[in-house]
């Protein structure tokens, strides 16, 4: 059922407009896809033809593609944001997990005050703390290491609500029933919350690293060595090392750098509109 | 039937891919008439509902209210109320805005129902005027008049679904349409609400079709029951006459609690059946060699160490497995020395002797109805059996 | 007695079982409360004291000087277009992707062919890599090869500077920010709108609410509630973090008509080095979400829930 249904008769004029509508829509959405791929197989000299044709003349893809992964260490700059959103995740959701089953099912002092904190760290994004975070990682020497992206986002507050709005629906009686068995309340978390709450796991894992794949402000912060670069990032050195007007090269560098979250996104588009729905904020 | 019918359904098919709903359902309601479609989930009886409703398209048949065919017509053009099983009540409006929504879409136009300027429009107020009026009597005779300025989240829920049938009364539709109204309340409000549906029926003498799934409901509530399965109508005819005298097997074992019992009748080469050695019934002879069931309502027997068959009556052996107390009266559970199990209704004062659990169980043969191996029942030929069931065909 | 000894042994069990709730909730959560007060409570405090000094980063002299920074802020000519632009962009931004966000849900839950097509093209650009796109977005608004304005050229209109003229720049930062928030308020809307109970819309049409328009104001609308404005502070917040945009395309120019909060803060802190002055900013900036947020959930929500 939707929101048109009216029967008998759903008209067809209703139908064919809508998929014009929305065709044309997307059209004009996806506009920048197709640019970008098809510039990335022009040569220059066809970029400023200025023609609006999307096949090129004459195929550059080795020439543009062999610039974006040359200028910058293209290759480093994606494990770089592979390995930063994976240990990202993993320490958020080995934080997060006991605090939220702590927080949603057991009663002790302070709980109140942690859950407050909680919604507190929700408001304040971490672009408003990023002077002091500098300023400690400094101190402690650690700018222009990988470490300084991951440190500062162990702590994933959303996790612990999201996973604490998850956990409150599980019944009562499954955790007494674990705990008449014998688990440990940690066994309880990974055995019988975790896999009760998988759902919700997943679709914060798709969010974060939707989140931190594409975050510029903090590595922008602490990092200004080409070589320690996250995608975002590397695509900023990319730009200032190709003074001038190389789109064919630049593009073959976007599509580098967008290529693996859209992938990922094409293969599990379930997962990444519930993660980023059930959200609500990026970064 | 010689007034013509006020809903009419001719030949009316429904198939959802491969599977079909409705298999060609005919059906006529008359004026006045409250008839309620009963059947096991998933018979098609909603399907047909939402069908006359407009709310789904049909694949074959025609449908026709009050003399017009209907067919090709949306439902806001059919002049039909629904009550619906959640209510339906929209959230953000009072129980008052509530009951005006189908008078403010059919007497008012775009103009006058548009927000901000829609009551500077001409006439408005006139409308506006009326409008109060209907919802207000309407509410007075609901006894809902308290509860207008309340919004749905606000209400239990059993007052919900009187905002529900007020909504459905203030336009004097042709036809009320009700699907399950009173699953969603506890048992005893919904006792309750059966008998002022029924009142209000009496008091509106509008046409209605009610949809359940509880067959004491139908029975109870209903001027005809229409008992349906599998997308086919199996009977459509008073309480009465469904309860003493169904048509199919599987319409017995629908209607009725406890349900009826069965059990198996041989047809001898004489063309006799056979309960045991008592014959039952006679001029069987198309049946010869097969098994006939034979089925009694379980207040229909009598159980008793010394009961003795008189005239017109069988009596099998019965032993006794479990006595279930129900306070007024009690269920015995046993078996029959043919091996089914049946439940059978006994008196409050019924106490089984300590030394024995076979008793001697007596049917009054009359009241036995037989099957054919189909379901089909069986009245040809039974004249032993079932003498008023043979009038009540031909009268 | 038995009964009395029971009682107290009852008690003792439970007072037992309190006492382990007590241990195993603190042990669960003591590492995130160890990280709370290390990346949440420290600095946040510490954003707030630094607003109160002179500090610069590479010097290790600073001096309390009270809220001078505050009323320098308010005197700050690049501060005070700063939070005007971000105002703007917010403006431009938010109801225009929430409107189209809107329509698009509506559209695609209308029938069944190719909604999840739709729903996915509509949507990749939230999970496109915003430098990235913002450089495709660069070629595509170039004055002269940019396929936008060549278009433009064809139907004879003018061609625009959208980047790189002051008064457009802010116009194209916010196309490009409604192509990236509109997927995302759609899919919120989505959700929304399949909550909704579809016998709503069967009591509706048999109530006689024949247009599609009148069905939207007797149900859809009013059932969005909830939805709408969850998605329009949520558009809001986002879009008043713009940043990743203008550091890559405008660095704030030209002359200062891109300049916007996160940008000016990032420059006076990490550019200037002026903690001082930068952890002011960044206090305004966690005010005014807080603002929002509490005109969220305080002021607003009351009016769209119905129970």
């Amino acid at each position: 059922m939707s929101a048109a249904t009216h029967l008998p008769g759903s008209c067809r004029i209703c139908r064919v407009a809508r998929l014009v509508v929305l065709g044309a829509a997307a059209l004009v959405f996806l506009m920048p896809y197709l640019w970008m791929l098809s510039t990335s197989l022009k040569p220059q000299s066809e970029v400023f033809a200025s023609s609006l044709s999307l096949i090129p003349d004459h195929w550059s893809f080795l020439v543009n593609y062999g610039k974006a992964l040359s200028r910058v260490p293209m290759g480093r700059i994606l494990v770089n944001g592979t390995v930063v959103c994976v240990t990202i995740v993993a320490f958020q959701i080995v934080f997060a997990l006991p605090a939220a089953y702590a927080l949603a099912k057991l009663k002790f002092r302070g709980r109140e005050l942690l859950f407050g904190s909680v919604i507190l760290g929700l408001l304040v994004p971490i672009h408003a703390l990023s002077i002091p975070l500098y300023a400690a990682a400094k101190a402690l020497d650690l700018i222009n290491t990988l470490a300084i992206l991951v440190i500062p986002f162990v702590l994933s507050v959303f996790a612990i609500f999201q996973f604490r709005q998850a956990i409150k629906s599980i019944p009562d009686d499954l955790i007494q029933a674990a705990r008449m068995d014998g688990m440990s309340e940690l066994g309880i978390c990974w055995r019988v919350v975790l896999p009760n709450i998988w759902p919700a796991a997943t679709s914060f894992a798709v969010f974060s690293v939707v989140a931190h794949w594409n975050d510029l402000y903090w590595p922008s912060v602490v990092i200004t060595k080409t070589e320690l670069a996250t995608p975002p990032l590397g695509l900023l050195f990319f730009r200032a090392a190709e003074a001038g007007d190389d789109y064919g090269a630049l593009m073959a560098a976007t599509v580098i750098a967008t290529l693996p979250l859209i992938l990922l996104f094409l293969f599990a588009q379930k997962a990444f509109i519930e993660g980023v729905t059930s959200s609500g904020l990026k970064g | 039937m010689s007034a013509p019918p006020q809903i009419s359904f001719r030949s009316v098919a429904k198939r959802y891919g491969a599977t079909l709903a409705l298999k060609s359902v005919s059906l006529d309601i008359a004026q006045g008439e409250f008839l309620a479609l009963v059947g096991p989930s998933g018979c098609g009886k909603s399907t047909l509902l939402r069908i006359l409703a407009g709310l789904e398209s049909l694949d074959d048949g025609r449908i026709s209210i009050a003399g017009q065919d209907v067919t090709a017509r949306r439902a806001a053009d059919r002049d039909v109320a629904m009550v619906f099983q959640s209510y339906a009540l929209y959230p953000h409006l009072t129980a008052r805005q509530n009951m005006a929504v189908p008078l403010v879409m059919r007497r008012m136009n775009a103009w006058q129902r548009l927000p901000f300027v829609g009551p500077m429009m001409p006439g408005r107020r006139a409308v506006d005027a009326k409008i109060a009026d209907k919802v207000g009597s309407v509410a007075d005779s609901l006894k809902i008049a308290a509860l207008l300025d309340r919004k749905p989240g606000q209400m239990s829920g059993g007052q919900r679904q009187r905002v529900a049938l007020g909504r459905a009364i203030v336009r004097e539709p042709k036809a009320f349409l009700m699907d399950e109204p009173l699953s969603n309340l506890d048992a005893a409000l919904r006792v309750h609400t059966r008998s002022e549906i029924v009142d209000l029926h009496r008091r509106l003498g509008a046409t209605t079709v009610y949809v359940t799934h509880d067959q004491e409901e139908a029975l109870s509530m209903a001027d005809r029951v229409a008992v349906m399965k599998e997308g086919r109508l199996l009977q459509v005819a008073t309480p009465r006459a469904i309860y003493d005298d169904p048509d199919h097997i599987e319409v017995a074992e629908f209607i009725g609690s406890p349900k009826i019992n069965l059990a198996a009748a041989d047809v001898g080469s004489d063309g006799v059946a056979r309960l045991g050695p008592t014959v039952i019934a006679d001029g069987l002879g198309d049946f010869h060699g097969s098994v006939l069931r034979v089925g009694f309502r379980p207040e229909h027997g009598r159980i008793g160490p010394q009961e003795r068959p008189g005239d017109g009556e069988v009596a099998v052996s019965f032993s006794l497995t479990r006595l279930e107390f129900l306070g007024a009266g009690a269920i015995a559970h046993g078996t029959l020395a043919t091996g089914e199990s049946v439940e059978l209704r006994v008196g409050h004062d019924f106490v089984p002797p300590a030394d024995s659990r076979v008793f001697q169980l007596v049917l009054p043969i009359r009241q036995l109805m037989l099957f054919a191996p189909s379901g089909d029942r069986l009245r040809t030929g039974t004249s032993l059996a079932a003498p008023h069931a043979a009038e009540a065909m031909h009268g | 007695m038995a009964e009395a000894g029971a009682a107290t042994s009852r008690a003792r069990t439970s007072e037992v079982r309190v006492r382990q709730e007590e241990y195993a909730g603190w042990r669960l959560s003591a590492p995130v409360m160890l990280l709370v007060i290390v990346l949440l409570i420290a600095p946040t405090i510490a954003v707030f004291g630094l607003s109160l000094t002179d500090a610069e980063l590479g010097s290790s002299e600073w001096h309390f000087i009270g809220v001078s920074n505050y009323s320098d802020l308010a005197g700050d000519r690049t501060f005070r277009i700063s939070i005007w632009n971000t105002a703007r962009f917010v403006l431009l931004v938010a109801p225009a992707s929430v409107a189209l966000g809107l329509g698009l849900a509506l559209l695609i839950e209308s029938s069944v062919e190719l909604k999840g097509f739709f729903r996915s093209a509509f949507f990749l650009p939230v999970v496109s890599l915003t430098v990235a796109m913002a450089s495709v977005w660069q070629y595509l608004m170039h004055p002269t090869i940019g396929p936008i304005n060549q278009m433009f050229r064809l139907v004879g209109l003018p061609a625009i500077n959208w980047l790189s003229s002051s008064d457009w720049v802010l116009t194209g930062l916010a196309v490009i920010g409604i192509w990236q928030a509109t997927g995302f308020a759609m899919v919120l809307f989505l959700a929304g709108l399949t909550a909704i109970d579809p016998q709503l819309y069967q009591a509706a049409e048999i109530d006689g609410a024949k247009s599609p328009l009148d069905r939207f104001r007797l149900v859809t609308w009013p059932m969005l509630g909830p939805t709408t404005l969850f998605v329009t502070t949520v558009t809001m917040i986002n879009a008043l973090k713009v940043f990743e945009t203008v550091y890559t395309l405008t660095e704030g120019g030209p002359a200062k008509a891109s300049e916007v909060l996160l940008w000016t803060i990032f420059k006076q802190g990490f550019t200037y080095l002026q903690i001082g002055s930068a952890s002011a900013m960044a206090v305004v900036f966690i005010v005014v979400l807080l603002v929002l947020v509490v005109l969220q959930t305080r002021v607003l929500d009351r009016r769209v829930h119905y129970s």
